[in-house]
Formats: C-alpha cells, structure tokens, sequence
C-alpha cells in the first residue's frame, strides 16, 4: 500500500433498508453510497460537492461507523477498519457537522463538552486537568477563557463552529470529515473558519474530507475534488482541473448555476431541467441521463441502457461518462 | 447644508424620483425585556418601477424586518417607531388595518425562505392558491364566470337544436343516425356546474403552469409534503404572483435550495418579472444571488444602510469598508492560494449598538470621528451612495484612528 495514503476507500456500497408492508418486510434498498471509491492522502483535503440526497454525507458517516457500510473495504493506513471501529482508531477519525446547533448539547458548558471526548476516550477524570485541555483548546481556535462556563446558547453560530472545532481537535486526530461546516454562516464568519481550519490543517498536518454543496468554498479549501450525483462519483480530479477543464455534463450544469458576484468567473449558461431522481428506484445506465443535456441532444445514445465508462482525462482526473460525448465539449 | 461641501444625502438627491416605493428614515424597534432592540435605524431606499432591489447583509441586520416593516407585518414586542414608507402613492404607515389587508396578497406579495412552514400541509396546494385569488381578484373571477356560464348556455343551446332535429327526422321516418346519438354525448359531457372556487382553482392551475409545473392541473390537487423543494417554492412564487402584484417582496427565496435547483427559480424570477412588470425586492445574505438577478443592491449593517447603487458598480467598485470586506471574504479566483480577508470581531448587539458609525469597531479605516458622529447615505457617483465619513468631505480633515495593537489583537479573538 503506498504509505502517503491515510486512508482508502474501495468499492464502497452504503444502502439503506426501504422498509414496508404489513411486517415491516425489506422491500427495497436506497441506494446511498454505490460503489465509490477513493485515496485520501496526509495532509490533504478531499472535497466532495453534489446536491442534497446525493450520498456525500452518508460518505462521511460510513467512515466513521455511524453507519454501517453493506459493501465494499475502509482501509485506516494499514488497519481494516471495514466492519469496526476500535476504539483507539476511533480517536483518530472525527467529525464537524453542519448544524453547531444541534451538536452541542445545551445542558452543557463549553468546558464539559470539549472535555467530554478526552474523559471518554482517553480516560482521564482529574477536573483540573480536563479544564486545562479545554482551555488550550479553545486558544487554539481563537477564543477566550471566559466562555469556558457559558452554555451554548449564549454564543454566536460562528463560536459555535469554532467550539465543535475545539471537541473534533480534542483527541488529536488525523482525519477529521467535516460536513457541510460553513453553510449556515454568514460569508465573513464563513471566511474565518475557512482560515481557521487552514490554519489547523497546517499546524497539525490533518487530512480533511469536507462535504459541501457550495462550489466557491470547496474550490478554496480542497486539493482534490469529487463530484457526486446519485451515490455515485461522476467526476474526481483536482480542483485545478474540475473548475478549469469540467468535463462531466453534470459539472458543467453544477458550474454554471453557481451564482458568482464576478462575471468573469461565469461558466456558460446550462441550466438542468428536473430534479435529481429518487435514489430508490435510480434510472438505468447512467443515472444522470434523464436530465443529462449530452443525451437530450442526442450526442451519446446508448446512456440508458449502459453504465457510464471510467475515462481518464488526466492523471487522476477521471470522468465517468461517454467517450463520444467529452469529445463534443472539445470542438 | 452640505451643499457648500457639494454633496447631498441620499433623500436630497432622490427626491424627484419616480418610484413605486419610497422609504425615508424608517424605525423598527423591538421593545423587548432585555432592552430595546433597534433592528431598522433610519434606513431609506427606492424601488423604481420594474426594478429588482438587493437587500443584502449578514443574519440579523434587520433586512427581513425591513421587508416586514414594508407590510407591516411586523409582530410585538417590535413596532415600527417612525418613518415614512410611500407605497405608489399611498402612505402605508397612515392606512387602517382592512386598507392595509387589501394591498397585502393583492399589490404587495411575499415569498419567504422556506417553503415548508409557509404551506399549509392540510389544504391542497390548488385550494392555497386560490384562497389569494378568491380575496382580491374578485371581478376577474366574475369574469371568468360570466364567460363559463355564457359557454355552458351556448352547449345547452347546441343540445336543445341537436334534440329537435333527432326528433324531427324521427318523425319525418328518417334512419336512425348514431352519429347524432355520439355528438349529443359529448356535448352533454361538456356541462358541469362550476362554482367560483373551481374557476378559482382554474386560474391556479394556469399560473402553475406560468411558474414551470408541467401537470399543473394535477399538482392543484397535491398536498405541499408530497412536492419537492423546489416544487414548493415554485408554488409559493406562483401564489405571490396570482394577483399580478406591483411588488413581490422576496426574503431569501433560494437559502434552502440546491444550486441546479436555485439557478431554476432565478432564472423563474427574471422571466416573471419582465412578464408581469413586477417590482421585485430581494432580501438574500448571498451576494452571488444579488449579482445573478439585482439591477440595484443596498447592503445593510447593523439597521443600517451603508451602501446602495447598481449591483456592478458596487461589485466593482465597493467604497464602504464593509461592502469591501464582505466581498473580499467570499473565496473566489482571485484568492485561491492566500488567506481569505475577514472583518475582525463580530456582529454588534443591536441593544446597545456602537455610537457613530456602527461598523467603527471592525473598521480598518476609522477615522477619529467615526465614533461621534453618525455617517449620513451620501451621493458619491452616479446613482451610487454611500455612509462612510471617509467619502465626506465634511470630515476630510479628521485625522486616522490609530489602532493600538492591544486593541487589534483583543479584536481577532472571538
């Protein structure tokens, strides 16, 4: 295994259970995650971008078991971490949600709730101790040492990012899967904790996994990019190439509908028509072929009966479409 | 009396405008146990006829109470204190509370951020729809009555001369035709008796249909929980439009959509607005949805309006400290590779706000006077204006606050 990897992802299937009928039978699967698979290497950041309900944050949650993978291997350097995971792996892994909100309880203070993983997991119970780590840890995302006994409701939706970003750093990890971290702040708190979690990154050489539906922001932050429709990656590469060469239809739509304030930075108009379908019951072949406009126009045809091939553009920018219709994008 | 320093405020130098609304120095406080919380401050703005205006801020500098303020919806502890709102004419902080129920839904619509909690999930999306339309389209609905009754009496004249030639050539001993027989069916199919609601009903459906849902007839009939997201802003967009209002006021309609799915609905928004010259106020934190669809924005700091002009004037061009921060801090092209610019500190409590100028603690560019003197919205270009004592002349002369670097340090700790 190449030892710049931290951690890799193969064949990945993530399905949830439709149940229904009279005994709760299992009638069908949602197809979440569907066979994805990636490298994450040291001190680099993975983006994954695609609308809501397209499996990006299932993804995140695989990852660290809070929901178990149907298929496919998990590999944490050299450790198998598919079907379990250890305890002590399980501090190197964590996890920044969306909504700071909800991830903290509001019974709390702040001290016991960044304290809480650190007693946990590292098993220390001296309350002086617990108070000290808190503390640095707070410094460490710029913030005072009197808010260590206020309440969560008390702070501002940006403190409150900074605070979970506190509990996520408690343990030292490694990997730290941030999902959707920025997307109910405003831009100017948005930019802070951008630079916070850059500075992070640099200081203690983690890897990130961010999940995001916001296009600007993952072209900031990640190295590499992977766009997902349907709980499947359409199009990987790196962020250099996913804004400067788009190659999949789906990319292109995803870029041109991103509203920009600079018109310089405006994709040629393509605007999807529909909605993303049910992951239940996803179309035939590829996925994307009944909103795709390659197909609509007729440049690829045999998109609904057969799954997409894996082209590879460039090293390690690979597209999952048809041959014929990248080409129509070069003309 | 800035004249001699050859500068005008904002109201001075729109004061012979033409424009659908004119709001001057509007007060919106909440009197509520803490304090008095002073959401609007003396904010004034224009919306021209056919004009999308950008209302655009960080959460919690009182563009949506603005936007309430303007239908005066805003609820208690909060009322509007003072100021003038001039709505086509009329003065909308004078009228009753039933003139004011007249012009809200009919002249002045409202879409809200999420779709969901502005649904009722008990009544059909149809029944919603036409509730709007059975208050204040009253004679286009006769109208539309007065023509199905008149079509209906036309049918049942049809049957009655199609009856007495069957009759006729009955008696006259002619063969029997089924073609008769099938045509008088048909048109005995056509009559049904129609209430107002069900033409009520009809006109939703057509205006669904004008907002993009394909099967509007049969959407009319469906409950909000089994639409989409998108779905459902699109019928909120239909409802605010029923009435062909001259204002639609829209208060972060795209926040909880996709982007494929936002670039949808604006795309919507500009075509109905040129369809039904509709005046369009946008109220949205994200300045890229400003920059897609506004034709003016004024930014909002704090209660305050710090900026206001054409969208690409500003984008281009930002005078005011803050409009420049909130630019710079968006990750763009142009930043790809440094550290993002960011405003230090935070938002200011809208209890106890700072004096002066109520960006001055965040300000790189303080002047010694901005914490004494509030900055006026003055004319600085062609239709742009901005509050910033740094483009007054009145105070070209004030000396540079110095910061002293305890002072910045303390204020990049959050």
């Amino acid at each position: 295994m190449n030892s710049d990897i931290i951690l890799k992802v193969k064949n990945l299937k993530t399905f949830y259970p439709v149940l229904g009928g009279l005994f709760k039978r299992h009638v069908n699967d949602l197809k979440a995650v569907n066979d994805v698979s990636f490298n994450l290497k040291y001190g680099e950041t993975l983006g994954l971008v695609g609308e809501s309900g397209c499996g990006k944050t299932t993804i995140g949650k695989t990852i660290v078991h809070l929901v178990k993978p149907t298929d496919g291997e998990i590999f944490y350097k050299e450790n198998d971490i598919s079907l379990d995971l250890p305890r002590a792996l399980r501090k190197k892994i964590q996890l920044v949600f969306q909504d700071p909100d909800s991830s903290l309880n509001p019974r709390m203070k702040i001290v016991d709730l960044i304290s809480e993983p650190i007693r946990i997991l590292e098993g220390i119970t001296n309350k002086i101790e617990l108070r000290l780590r808190a503390y640095k840890l707070l410094q460490i995302v710029s913030m005072k040492k009197e808010h260590l006994d206020r309440f969560p409701h008390e702070f501002s939706g940006g403190q409150k990012q900074r605070i979970v970003i506190a509990r996520a750093l408690a343990l030292n990890p490694e990997i730290i899967v941030l999902d959707e971290p920025t997307s109910a702040l405003d831009v100017s708190v948005q930019a802070q904790i951008l630079n916070l979690l850059k500075k992070l990154q640099r200081q203690f050489n983690l890897s990130y996994i961010f999940i995001t539906h916001d296009l600007s922001v993952v072209r900031y932050i990640a190295n590499r990019i992977a766009v997902m429709y349907l709980g499947k990656f359409v199009e990987t590469g790196s962020s250099k190439d996913i804004f400067e060469n788009p190659s999949h239809p789906y990319t292109r739509a995803l870029l041109s509908s991103r509203p920009v304030i600079n018109l310089d930075e405006k994709h040629e108009e393509q605007i999807l028509e529909g909605e993303i379908p049910s992951p239940v019951n996803p179309p035939e072949g590829c996925t994307f072929h009944p909103r795709c406009p390659l197909f609509q126009q007729g440049v690829t045809t045999v998109c609904n009966e057969q799954i997409p091939e894996e082209i590879n553009i460039s090293d390690g920018h690979i597209v999952w479409c048809r041959r014929k219709g990248i080409e129509s994008y070069k003309k | 009396m800035n004249t001699k320093y050859e500068s005008k405020s904002f109201e001075e130098h729109t004061k012979n405008e033409e424009c659908l609304v004119q709001v001057r120095d509007l007060h919106t406080y909440f009197y509520t146990e803490e304090g008095v919380v002073k959401a609007v401050d003396g904010v004034s703005f224009n919306i021209g006829y056919k004009e999308t205006l950008g209302l655009v801020g960080e959460t919690g500098c009182g563009k949506s109470v603005t936007a309430l303020s303007l239908v005066r919806l805003v609820r208690t502890p909060g009322r509007i204190k003072s100021g003038s709102i001039q709505f086509d004419g009329k003065e909308i902080l004078e009228l009753s509370e039933n003139e004011m129920r007249d012009i809200r839904g009919d002249d002045i619509t409202m879409i809200f951020q999420d779709p969901l909690n502005s649904l009722n999930p008990v009544f059909s999306v149809g029944k919603q729809i036409s509730e709007a339309i059975l208050l204040h389209q009253k004679e286009t609905l006769k109208e539309s009555l007065d023509n199905y009754k008149e079509d209906q009496a036309s049918i049942k004249r049809q049957i009655k001369s199609l009856k007495e030639q069957i009759k006729q050539k009955k008696t006259e001993g002619l063969a029997y035709e089924p073609k008769d027989r099938e045509k008088l069916r048909a048109l005995r199919k056509k009559i049904k008796k129609k209430k107002i609601k069900d033409i009520a009903l009809d006109l939703s459906a057509d205006i669904l249909k004008k907002v993009g849902i394909a099967d509007s007839r049969e959407i009319v009939k469906r409950y909000p929980h089994e639409l989409s997201g998108g779905m459902r802003q699109r019928v909120m967009i239909a409802m605010g439009l029923s009435c062909h209002p001259k204002l639609l006021i829209a208060d972060e309609p795209t926040t909880a959509l996709d982007v494929t799915i936002q670039a949808q609905i604006l795309r919507l928004m500009k075509k109905l607005k040129d369809e039904f010259s509709t005046s369009i106020l946008m109220i949205t934190h994200d300045l890229g949805v400003i920059s897609e669809i506004c034709e003016k924005v004024a930014v909002m700091y704090s209660g305050r309006i710090v900026e206001y002009g054409p969208v690409r004037t500003i984008f281009e061009n930002p005078k005011h400290p803050y409009t420049n921060g909130l630019i710079l801090a968006i990750p763009s092209s142009k930043n790809l590779d440094v550290d993002l610019t960011t405003i230090r500190g935070m938002v200011p409590n809208l209890i106890y706000p700072p004096d002066g100028c109520r960006f001055h603690p965040r300000c790189d560019h303080r002047l010694e006077c901005c914490d004494k003197v509030i900055p006026k919205l003055l004319y600085f270009e062609e239709n742009h204006f901005v509050s910033c004592h740094l483009f007054d002349p009145e105070y070209k002369n004030s000396p540079k606050y110095e910061w002293s670097e305890e002072e910045k340090e303390l204020a990049y700790q959050v």
